[in-house]
């Protein structure tokens, strides 16, 4: 026995996370009655979309410059990796660190974290369904954070205009990387993490899990 | 179980819509976009070049760009040494549209800041970083290269750059360099784009580049010059003047041009065409080259300037040979293109250098400027450009306007060229050159102005006029001098020649310059032939009658015999006859006196009795006057003298101050004893003479004498120094008969004798001392005679006198006048004579009547004076003389009315008779009851009970004594009898009380 909630023929309202009985894969919750699936439908088709989007996007937001630094009409672009060698070269390698991981390992390791997923998600691997969760919410929960450092550029490139002197301008490169950002959010929002519980149980349908088996204690049903 | 088994009691069949999704969409528009990207950056991608650098500091990779016109061309990609680490390779990456343009004839440069003098460039790299700028090959001609070598600066301009391309030559750079601009009436128009050295001509080329819009102003013939810093000139005529083109090119030099204002306008110069770059505005402007011959030692240096009038017209740039064997340098100059028609072979170059001598300093402004070389020009004659340069400025051409003469002289004295000619004291001229054609030959060329040239007449006389001539004897002294220049430098003068001469002379005539202005006056010129002619010199003069007539001009010595080319004052031509006669004069210095002071002073001269006959020019000069003919015009007399050393033959004769005659000869006469004078008065003077005509030597000093006989000239100091022979002639009333030839007439010594010569007389003194010749003859202190000489007594001690008196004193040569010789006397009671201390005695007269006598005795002592002709005149009788002397006064009331005129004893010689004579006025005081007393000296009359009374009438009596006396009243009924002439009273020996209170009233006449 699994200890899925669809081996129960019980399904979650995303909404308003009301167990419901699920009789078709597509209902309406009993309670806040927002149609739901038991399942993303093509939530790997999706996912595997975006994620390929935000690789290809990946890659321009590499090569072309984040910004552009005018000091006294002089342009100075860099791109992120150019960013990261200049601050190593000026000794703040905590700052050298800092934007290494947010803007350069952080979205790569998203993608490839949903790579992982998706291919955890059909295969079976050597990840516990421990570390595919916990990998789920890691990346689920640094999308977003990606963007912070749009919010930098954008931030200096509006604050940092003292005219000739010094001025920040954005390039190209920061448009693919925010682009790339979004891709990766909408991948991990597409991906149906229950998934994995799926593929797992699948092809570990020989291990019980030492979960609790919980019944369904509810013997009156309150969806009609 | 699957996820559909699970749901239970599905109501709907739901089916998965089949197919694949609208997201896809994303990803593949992604890659879409990203292949685009790749293959916009694939395309995009630039050309890659290397370059080589020497050094590549400032050059960084990435941002170093590479600029064409500001727009950049590519960026620097790499930078790694070369293989042999000499040199920077540095790859880059240049936009592909200049792949097309990167062949060998593509340039690179580096470009930095640069601050220099020839300006600021490329101040923007140090804000933007220094960048590499590159030329590309417009016309894509070369072969593509991908490796290029950078130039070290920017390339010379392109000739494809609309503008002017010209080129300038020149020797030196001077202050000029890259960028200096080019200014065209200061306005700069272009700049120098680039500098190198030709080594096959060894000149400096530079590359201009005039903008487009300027560049029509370049002509063909424009003439370009350095004009870079500050020009400083100055002259003394035209100040200083500091002159730049403008600030820039003051600094970082710059190059002018101009055109020439008369020269035609040409055409506009092309590109690559080449001119010469000239070191100043001046030169530039002077384009016309010249070779000028200079003189071994003219001062000229590089420089120098050529002018005419002041004006600037040329330079000496260089000189192209120096010849020291043939000792000439010749020197290119410049000179104004705007004379070249007057550069003909009759133009003259000469010197101009600053002559500093007595006459001034002339051509002042070369001292300061150094010697400048003058023009002479003309338009006559072919053209020329090679001259010669005289090292002074020539004589004037005879076609100059003006008179050109040509004067010979035997000696030039201080004369040099440019000293000045002179008529009348005013610089009519000058002299052009000085011509050396013999030992003592000179030609003289001078020029006279035109305005002053008919002051020359052909019968002008030109002489050196340089210097102060001192002229003159003892009775004419004379300073003069033409003018202070020509004392100092010399000049000639000259004069009109005869009046009313209409010749004019042409140039080259030739005339004679004589040595001074007498010697030009004398023009007569005869020849003397003389044997001994030591003491003759070119000064010699020749003398007549004491009048300088003319002087030795010249003297050749010819086969022992000496001929003394002579010459006289024109007036005197007439004494050029054939039986004239010349003979030397010498000075002649004897101690009993100086005859013919002028000889002395003067030096020897040649005298002349002017004779008669033809016109003759040539005489023989004796050393001794010649005798002369009886029959010579002229009255012909014989002096007697006792010397003869007072006149020379040749002395004048003068009739008050006039000459009248002249001495011909002084021999001894016959006797031996005498000096027989012949003298000649000319035939006009005949009349003068009479036999009572006293000659006396009127010359020279005589020196004889002591007190007595110093002899005061009446007549002037001329007649002193003159000297010769005067006469006087008295006025007699007698009749004047005629005086024949050959008549005799004594010599008196001295004019006093002369005058006072009236009538010879002789006295006879028995006493000697105290006598000698000129004394006077004193009659009452007139003087009424002179001796003439004594002649002392063979026997005895005595001497007679020879004396004369003069015409008032003639009626007193009569028997019975007396003489006597009265020396003075100084004595305390009267002093007599006084007069006679100057002269030391003289010999009294006491005029008596009978028949005329010339022999006389004088008196041992003066004759008692008894009576005077006026006043009354009475005799006193005394018992002595005692302090009574003659002159004592005679006093009533103590006034003086008379005076003692004699003493003497009585006839019986028992008293002593005083004569006194009362002046006619107070003659009425004596009646014939006056009595005299003797008030000589102070009474004094001392008693012991009288006391001491002290009396005398006056101080003149207190001294020298006095007679006194006192009239009584009158009683009234009797009447005053005056005392009669000769009476004779008492003198009284002491004063009786009751006389002086005797006051009776007698009436004086006023």
């Amino acid at each position: 026995m699994s200890n899925k909630a669809l081996s129960a023929g019980l399904g979650n309202c995303p909404q308003c996370h009301k167990l419901n009985v699920m009789h078709t894969e597509k209902q309406a919750c009993s309670r806040c009655k927002t149609l739901f699936f038991a399942r993303k439908p093509k939530s790997i088709e999706y996912t595997l979309a975006w994620t390929i989007a935000a690789l290809v996007m990946f890659i321009p937001a590499n090569i072309y410059p984040m910004m552009v630094f005018y000091t006294l009409g002089k342009p100075d672009a860099s791109t992120i990796l150019e960013g990261i060698a200049i601050f190593i070269q000026l000794g703040m390698l905590p700052v050298a660190i800092i934007i290494f991981i947010a803007s350069f390992v952080v979205p790569l390791g998203k993608i490839i974290g949903l790579f992982t997923l998706m291919y955890s998600s059909k295969k079976p691997t050597k990840l516990t369904l421990k570390q595919q969760g916990k990998l789920y919410h890691i990346v689920e929960f640094l999308g977003p954070w990606s963007m912070l450092d749009v919010f930098v550029v954008t931030v200096m490139a509006a604050v940092v205009n003292l005219g000739f002197l010094t001025s920040i301008e954005v390039a190209s490169g920061i448009t693919y990387f925010t682009l790339m950002v979004v891709f990766t959010i909408f991948a991990a929002e597409s991906f149906d993490p229950r998934l994995l519980w799926d593929n797992h149980q699948k092809h570990n349908h020989n291990t019980v899990t030492p979960y609790k088996e919980y019944k369904n204690t509810d013997d009156k049903c309150h969806d009609k | 179980m699957t996820n559909k088994t699970i749901l239970a009691d599905s109501k709907a069949i739901i089916k998965d819509r089949e197919g694949i999704s609208a997201v896809w969409l994303v990803p593949i528009i992604a890659l879409i976009f990203g292949a685009w990207l790749i293959v916009k950056a694939v395309s995009d991608r630039g050309t890659f070049i290397t370059i080589q650098f020497e050094s590549a500091s400032g050059i960084v990779v990435g941002k170093t760009q590479v600029r064409y016109k500001g727009l950049t061309a590519g960026i620097v990609r790499d930078v790694e040494m070369s293989e042999n680490l000499q040199s920077v390779i540095v790859e880059i990456e240049m936009i592909s549209s200049s792949k097309k343009m990167l062949t060998d004839k593509t340039r690179f440069w580096y470009v930095t800041a640069d601050v220099s003098f020839q300006g600021v460039t490329g101040l923007d790299t140090l804000l933007s970083g220094s960048y590499i700028n590159v030329m590309p090959d417009f016309e894509e001609e070369g072969e593509a290269k991908s490796h290029f070598i950078a130039l070290n600066e920017e390339p010379s301009l392109d000739q494809a750059t609309p503008g002017l391309h010209i080129s300038l030559k020149t020797k030196t750079l001077g202050s000029l360099g890259k960028k200096a601009p080019v200014l065209f009436k200061q306005i700069t128009v272009g700049y120098v784009a680039g500098v190198n050295y030709e080594e096959n001509s060894d000149l400096i080329n530079i590359n201009l580049f005039i903008e487009p819009k300027y560049a029509s102003l370049v002509k063909e013939n424009s003439r370009f010059w350095n004009a870079s810093g500050i020009t400083v000139s100055g002259s003394l005529t035209s100040g200083i003047k500091v002159h730049t083109d403008s600030l820039a090119s003051v600094i970082a030099g710059g190059i002018a041009f101009g055109n020439s204002d008369f020269e035609a306008e040409m055409e506009h110069a092309t590109n690559g065409q080449s001119f010469t770059l000239y070191s100043d505005y001046e030169t530039a402007n002077m384009g016309h080259e010249i070779q000028l011959t200079l003189n071994w030692n003219s001062g000229i240096d590089r420089g120098a300037a050529i002018m005419y009038q002041g004006l600037t017209l040329g330079k000496i740039t260089d000189f192209t040979r120096i010849d020291p064997l043939g000792r000439i340098i010749v020197a290119s100059a410049i000179i104004n293109p705007r004379i070249i028609p007057y550069l003909t072979s009759d133009s003259q170059f000469f010197v101009v250098a600053p002559k500093l001598d007595l006459g001034g300093i002339t051509n002042l402004h070369t001292l300061m400027l150094g010697a400048h070389i003058g023009i002479r020009p003309s338009v006559d004659g072919e053209p020329l450009n090679e001259f010669n340069v005289y090292n002074q400025k020539p004589a004037y051409q005879y076609d100059e306007p003006g008179l050109h003469l040509v004067l010979k002289a035997k000696d030039v004295g201080s004369l040099t060229t440019s000293t000045g000619v002179y008529f009348k004291q005013q610089k009519v001229g000058d002299i052009q050159a000085i011509e050396n054609i013999g030992p003592s030959e000179f030609l003289v060329h001078v020029f006279i102005q035109p305005k002053y040239k008919h002051f020359v007449s052909t019968n002008s006389n030109f002489w050196n006029a340089g210097g102060l001539r001192i002229t003159g004897g003892l009775q004419n002294f004379s300073i003069q001098a033409q003018s202070l220049q020509s004392v100092l430098a010399g000049g000639i003068a000259f004069d009109l020649g005869k009046e009313n001469q209409d010749i004019i002379p042409k140039n080259g005539d030739n005339f004679q310059l004589f040595t001074n202005k007498e010697v030009a006056k004398q023009r007569s010129v005869f020849n003397l032939h003389i044997e001994n002619s030591q003491s003759i010199s070119t000064k010699t003069r020749i003398m007549l009658r004491g009048e300088e007539i003319g002087s030795v001009h010249n003297i050749i010595h010819q086969q022992g015999k000496t001929i003394l080319q002579v010459g006289v004052l024109p007036n005197y031509e007439f004494i050029l006859r054939e039986k004239s006669q010349f003979w030397l004069v010498n000075a002649n210095l004897s101690l009993s006196g100086i005859t013919d002071t002028d000889a002395l002073f003067g030096g020897a001269y040649i005298s002349v009795n002017v004779g008669e006959g033809k016109k003759a020019s040539d005489f023989i000069v004796t050393d001794l006057p010649p005798a002369k003919h009886l029959s010579s015009a002229g009255l012909q007399l014989s002096l007697t003298a006792e010397q003869g050393n007072v006149v020379n033959p040749g002395s004048p004769i003068s009739f008050r101050g006039v000459v009248v005659g002249q001495v011909d000869n002084v021999s001894l006469d016959k006797t031996g004893i005498n000096v027989a004078i012949s003298i000649t008065i000319d035939e006009d003077y005949r009349h003068l003479i009479s036999n009572f005509t006293r000659f006396y030597n009127a010359s020279g000093i005589t020196l004889s004498g002591g007190l007595g006989n110093f002899i005061l000239k009446t007549e002037s100091a001329d007649a002193v120094l003159k000297g010769g022979i005067s006469f006087f002639n008295p006025e007699i009333q007698a009749k004047q008969s005629h005086v024949n030839e050959g008549e005799k007439f004594t010599l008196f010594d001295n004019i006093n004798h002369a005058e006072l010569a009236g009538i010879a007389i002789e006295i006879h003194f028995n006493e000697i001392s105290g006598l000698k010749s000129n004394l006077k003859i004193k009659y009452h202190d007139q003087q009424v005679g002179v001796v003439s000489r004594i002649r002392f007594d063979e026997q005895g001690f005595g001497a007679t006198v020879y004396a004369f008196l003069d015409d008032n004193g003639r009626k007193f040569a009569v028997a019975d006048s007396k003489f006597w010789f009265a020396k003075p006397e100084l004595a305390l009671v009267g002093s007599t004579n006084v007069s006679a201390i100057l002269d030391g005695g003289f010999i009294g007269l006491i005029p008596g009547k009978g028949e005329p006598s010339q022999r006389f005795k004088a008196k041992d002592i003066a004759p008692v004076l008894t009576t005077l002709p006026s006043g009354l005149n009475l005799a006193l009788s005394a018992n002595s003389l005692g302090s009574v002397r003659v002159g004592n006064p005679v006093l009533y009331r103590q006034v003086k009315v008379g005076r003692v005129i004699g003493v003497d004893l009585s006839s019986t010689a028992d008293r002593v008779n005083v004569y006194i004579n009362i002046f006619e006025r107070y003659a009425p005081l004596v009646s014939q009851q006056s009595k005299f007393w003797n008030t000589s000296g102070i009474h004094i009359d001392a008693g012991v009970f009288s006391g001491v009374s002290i009396d005398s009438e006056s101080i003149e009596t207190l001294l020298a004594g006095g007679i006194a006396f006192a009239t009584p009243e009158v009683d009234e009924n009797e009447t005053f009898q005056a005392a009669e002439q000769g009476q004779l009273f008492n003198l009284a020996s002491m004063v009786d009380e009751e006389w002086p209170t005797w006051q009776p009233k007698i009436e004086l006449a006023q």
